[in-house]
């Protein structure tokens, strides 16, 4: 793998962390599999290379936040938060990590901003192609085979994106697709990506998979399962410092797409230190995302 | 006779100052079925009449969209009409990735004249045989162009092209003046009269006519059935005849105006 020029451990940290989160997220085996081997190949690389070259060629960056996506019966909920960051800098406070596709199907997108952005433009550009031409808005499972096909085709130079699908499928009941950097999908009942994933996967996993229970079903109340995206987008703004200052979720049903904003934890320290994550950590679980030991 | 000496391809001109391939390709354009163009201060509409080359078969598309602010019908050879199309959407498809706005139609229209004019400039290369009638709406207002295999565009109010135009571009030179303050319902029926008046003796259906509309805050969208029935049944209504619409005469038009 020609292509991962990580010099910096950090960053490889960071980039390992992220594709580890996205797998915990795909449920089939073989494709676990699959995404295992790459993830492993990344870490191997960087550990076992020899000459270390001060100042490569970095082209990623991760800009942090957390996307989530749960499916219901009838309906079907995605949301992000609206941070953006990099390193403990915050860029901006309002970025969406949502983009509606079609009526019926949004795509939320957690990883590098400008690849997220390039993306999501492609994809509405091939949408509307896919109209002009069939004269009607493509399925949610067409959508999830053309994301897939769009993200191998940068097998070589991936987009930094880290992406959920959530919609309706033909006979309306929601759907969420999870994917990784290069199209490895599946169909799921919820996901969680982002830098704030795999806090979100256990709880996710305990509330909506319940122990040991084989049998898997969607969400059965809007209301139920809004208020509990709520709840564990604020656990995740807790812990994590990527995540944070707005909620932003995509309400899918058949009527349409509907979009609700909810504050989150914001970090502001006393309107003197607006710009900065440094201080504002309480996990001390997680050193790497933590400086005090003790903090606001 | 003299004419066929000079006539052999764009690259060469007559002794009167004329590319005759060039004139010829206007030809096709009067030979395809008619599509008339009009619009208000608000909205943009075009009528096209559709053909069909047996009873068994459908009928020919001519009203195509663009994008949401743009939309064609056109006359002539369709099959250079489609190509043309496919280059419009990804221009303004292009634009908006780009640009995040629409594309401005004036000059989405001047792409159109110049791709037009490289092909009346070579040996080996004919010119499109297809006549576009561009109805769209940007922050300029409503616009409605004409474009010729002759790389020639004019911004008109009304306009008609294709088959027995001429009719029906004598229906619009009388009535363009009340176009302006016309809401959308006038103006499908203008353009409705207007075809009357060139093809009166062909039944007007809603097989054999498609209408397109494009305004402030309405995207371009084509008629459907049910709505094509409506506007028929009140052209009939309105008959005898392809007369002008005068305020005693039409009590209809007194009440909308």
């Amino acid at each position: 793998f020609v292509f991962f020029f990580f010099n910096d451990t950090a960053t490889t940290e960071i980039y390992t962390r992220s594709i580890v989160g996205s797998v915990r997220c795909v449920q089939e085996t073989g494709y676990q599999r699959r995404v295992h081997g790459i993830s492993f190949m990344i870490t191997m690389k960087a550990e076992s290379s020899p000459t270390e070259i001060k100042g490569g060629f970095n082209p990623y960056m991760d800009n942090g936040g957390t996307v989530v996506a749960i499916a219901g019966v009838n309906f079907c909920l995605v949301a992000g938060d609206t941070r953006c960051s990099q390193g403990y800098t915050l860029l901006s406070r309002s970025t969406s990590k949502i983009t509606q596709l079609t009526k019926t199907a949004s795509i939320a997108s957690s990883g590098m901003r400008s690849d997220i952005s390039k993306f999501h433009k492609t994809l509405l550009v091939r949408i509307k192609d896919y109209e002009f031409k069939l004269h009607k808005e493509p399925s949610l499972d067409a959508l999830a085979h053309l994301i897939s096909k769009e993200l191998y085709q940068r097998r070589f130079f991936p987009y930094y994106s880290f992406n959920l699908l959530a919609g309706l499928d033909s006979k309306g009941v929601g759907c969420v697709y999870g994917y990784d950097a290069i199209g490895s999908f599946d169909k799921l009942m919820y996901g969680a990506l982002g830098s704030g994933g795999q806090l979100a996967v256990p709880v996710l996993d305990n509330q909506l998979h319940g122990h040991n229970h084989v049998i898997e079903k969607p969400c059965e109340s809007l209301e139920q399962g809004k208020n509990f995206l709520k709840d564990i987008m604020n656990s995740v703004a807790e812990r994590d410092i990527y995540t944070g200052d707005q909620l932003e979720i995509a309400i899918v049903t058949k009527e349409g797409t509907i979009e609700e904003y909810h504050p989150l934890r914001a970090d502001q320290y006393r309107n003197c230190i607006y710009f900065c994550l440094l201080y504002t950590s309480p996990s001390p679980r997680d050193l790497s995302t933590s400086r005090m030991p003790s903090s606001a | 006779m003299w004419r066929n000496l000079y006539d052999q391809s764009c690259a060469t001109w007559s002794p009167q100052g004329r590319v005759f391939q060039i004139d010829y390709a206007m030809e096709a354009v009067k030979q395809g079925s008619i599509s008339i163009g009009l619009k208000s201060n608000t909205h943009a509409i075009v009528v096209g009449l559709k053909r069909s080359p047996h009873e068994m078969a459908g009928y020919q598309e001519k009203i195509f969209k663009l994008d949401d602010h743009v939309g064609i019908s056109m006359s002539g050879l369709i099959v250079d009409g489609r190509l043309i199309v496919k280059m419009l959407r990804n221009e303004c498809l292009t634009y908006k990735t780009l640009y995040n706005s629409l594309h401005p139609i004036g000059r989405l229209v001047t792409k159109l004249a110049s791709k037009s004019h490289k092909k009346t400039m070579g040996e080996q290369k004919r010119p499109f045989g297809v006549g576009l009638l561009i109805a769209g709406y940007d922050d300029l207002g409503a616009h409605l162009y004409q474009t010729c295999p002759n790389a020639e565009c004019f911004e008109y109010y009304a306009f008609a092209i294709g088959a027995k135009s001429q009719p029906a571009k004598t229906y619009l030179e009388k009535n363009y003046k009340t176009f302006p303050n016309s809401n959308v319902n006038e103006l499908i029926l203008h353009g409705l009269k207007a075809l009357k008046a060139s093809e009166g003796e062909i039944e007007l259906t809603f097989n054999n006519v498609s209408i397109g509309i494009v305004g402030k805050e309405a995207p371009f969208k084509q008629l459907s059935e049910a709505e094509l029935k409506v506007f028929l049944q009140q052209l009939q209504q309105q008959e005898p005849g392809a007369e002008p619409m005068e305020g005693a005469s039409h009590p209809q038009s007194q009440e909308t105006q």
